[in-house]
């Protein structure tokens, strides 16, 4: 099998122009920006929910049980977590917690010998109202304890500030890079159905030219939905270098996976229905990742997960290049897998 | 120009759909290749199209060895399937300048190809909306855009209406005449009568006849006569009765209106050969 670059472009750029064509993929293209818009209209109103927040330094069992006590309609609006500085740092960054505590060394004392203290409190400000509630709560306890009526002084670092649909983005991003796994089985299977694949393949191009080809165009449509959903969601920030390298390793994962099981599925209902259950198994692990137990362990080991995960901090958080290394890697080993899966495909389809 | 040898293909281990055919096609010459659904016919022209590769057996098209490279093979070859197989959301001549820039043609060719199949006034339209006849044509146009020594028709005038199907049978008489080897799949036997210098009949995966159309239809040839008398009614006599004279002296005392020879069609020797009708 000989590959030609020259009628891969031909054929990749016979696909776009014919996208514009079609009604149906257009909408599939639309779908998870129009969600994205919808839910941006939807979630106006900041809304105060249950807050992992982290104390470190001294009394932490004091100012936690006194944090975990405020309620609203019998749920605790806080939940202290545990964990080292460093770590509640990058969760912080992450917007896995909503606050870091530090408590000074020698804190206690100070208030009760009425001495105002500082008191160095970093939060995330993509929610502001919990922000503001954790001061107003260690306020009021230092107030209680000490007797003062300003007993302490808050030195506030707001470490991370994105709004609901800038949270929401990477869902939208990911939904878009995984189109081309439901579409490109499809495509295929729909052209070797109507025998338009056999026109093609009565020419110089290549079956791996037609495949690389439609692959190729798979990658085009991912990244061009990601770039629309990145733009009207306002998220051309941070390190956007990084997070299109994801973006381009997620569409290639899905085009490979969608261009194999378009080889391998012959049968244009099975092929459908092979890449819906990818693309859900593909996709779950962004929506489960949160909940506890062995589904939320899992979950943090789709290639969804680990491309909206990588998405996130590239945007929005300042985490060395090293931290993303694993995720590129388990999606370059997804990429090199589904490429050696689709070869092993053609040469089948070829024989 | 097409050499086969010993072709077998066997799917799935079980089902031998082609059984040690062979045969040749000189250059510029039209080769039917007839036999009714299931015969194999399909078979042998995907794999001498290089569609698929033959469990046993060689052949060459255009120099082009089978089983070989492909992609050598289909830069010397245009196939026209029986059903159009076109991307419906181009147009035609955008389906013609993506097939004529994957064979690496200019577009001037498209231009020229557009013309010839009287295609021209509606190149610009999308081919959804196209009758099955246009479609037909576009594709025949396709099939010429590698300006191909060997030529694969599967059934070229199957829905056209007649003038526009003795309008192609005169493209592909002139493509053959310029060089063209046209080898032509049909069931329309008074078209591979009319177009083909000869014809192979193959049923159950065994060429059972070839020949040329007339060269068959003389071997199968009853050597009669029917005579229609002056009543209405038609007697028949065969050329090599001993008694033909005498029995010709006396229908003509009786008042002879018309005296034809009887042929067979090509359809007739088809049906003496597989025992069936071409479907």
């Amino acid at each position: 099998m000989r590959l030609s670059w020259r009628n891969v472009w031909i054929i990749l750029w016979s696909d776009i122009k014919q996208s514009f064509r079609s009604k149906g993929l257009i909408f599939f293209l639309a779908l998870p920006v129009a969600l994205s818009l919808i839910m941006n209209l939807v979630n106006r109103q900041p809304s105060i929910s249950s807050a992992d927040v982290v104390i470190l330094g001294e009394n932490q069992g004091q100012f936690a049980q006194a944090l975990e006590e405020i309620e609203i309609k019998g749920v605790s609006l806080f939940k202290v977590v545990e964990m080292s500085e460093s770590e509640a740092m990058q969760q912080l960054e992450r917007g896995k917690i909503s606050a870091v505590i530090k408590i000074p060394e020698g804190t206690s004392a100070a208030l009760l010998a009425g001495e105002q203290v500082q008191i160095d409190i970093a939060t995330d400000e993509s929610s502001p109202n919990t922000s503001v509630i954790i001061q107003s709560t260690l306020r009021e306890m230092a107030r209680n304890f000490s007797g003062i009526v300003e007993p302490m002084q808050l030195n506030v670092k707001p470490v991370r500030s994105i709004n609901t649909s800038q949270a929401m983005l990477p869902t939208w991003v990911v939904m878009a890079i995984m189109s081309s796994l439901t579409l490109l089985p499809a495509t295929i299977a729909s052209e070797r159905q109507l025998k338009t694949l056999d026109a093609l393949l009565i020419t110089p191009a290549s079956f791996l030219d037609i495949v690389i080809g439609k692959a190729a165009y798979g990658v085009a449509l991912s990244s061009f939905g990601s770039l629309v959903i990145m733009i009207v969601n306002g998220s051309m920030v941070g390190n956007l270098a990084l997070a299109w390298l994801y973006i381009l390793m997620g569409a290639l994962m899905a085009s490979f996976l969608g261009a194999f099981i378009g080889v391998a599925v012959k049968d244009l209902q099975a092929a459908s229905a092979v890449s819906t259950v990818a693309y859900i198994f593909l996709l779950w692990g962004m929506w489960f990742a949160e909940l506890p137990g062995v589904i939320g362990t899992i979950s943090k080991y789709t290639p969804g997960y680990f491309i909206a995960d990588g998405v996130r901090n590239a945007l929005y958080t300042t985490a060395p290049f090293s931290e993303y290394i694993i995720g590129l890697l388990y999606i370059g080993a997804i990429i090199a897998v589904s490429l050696l899966l689709s070869i092993i495909a053609l040469k089948r389809q070829e024989a | 120009m097409i050499q086969v040898q010993d072709l077998t293909k066997t799917y799935n281990g079980k089902v031998q759909a082609v059984k040690g055919v062979s045969f040749e096609v000189a250059p510029g010459e039209i080769f039917g290749f007839l036999g009714p659904n299931g015969a194999g016919k399909t078979t042998t022209v995907r794999i001498l199209s290089g569609l698929m590769d033959p469990t046993s057996g060689t052949a060459t098209v255009a120099g082009a060895p089978i089983p070989g490279d492909r992609q050598q093979l289909h830069r010397l070859i245009g196939v026209l399937f029986e059903n159009s197989y076109l991307y419906e959301t181009m147009t035609g001549k955008e389906l013609l300048q993506f097939f004529g820039d994957l064979y690496r043609q200019p577009r001037k060719l498209v231009d020229e190809l557009l013309e010839l199949v009287e295609m021209t006034p509606k190149a610009n339209e999308l081919i959804k909306k196209y009758s099955k006849g246009m479609k037909q044509r576009i594709a025949f146009a396709r099939a010429l855009l590698p300006q191909p020594r060997v030529l694969f028709l599967d059934e070229p005038t199957s829905g056209l209406d007649p003038a526009s199907a003795v309008r192609l049978r005169e493209v592909v008489r002139e493509t053959a005449a310029q060089g063209t080897t046209v080898f032509l799949t049909t069931h329309n036997m008074d078209e591979a009568d009319d177009l083909c210098n000869r014809v192979a009949i193959i049923n159950e995966g065994v060429i059972v006849a070839m020949d040329s159309p007339t060269a068959l239809k003389e071997s199968f040839s009853d050597r009669t006569i029917a005579i229609m008398m002056q009543d209405g009614t038609n007697n028949i006599l065969t050329l090599n009765d001993p008694d033909l004279n005498q029995k010709m002296a006396a229908l003509i005392g009786q008042g002879v209106v018309k005296i034809n020879t009887v042929e067979p069609s090509l359809e007739d020797v088809f049906i003496r050969m597989t025992g069936r009708g071409l479907q």
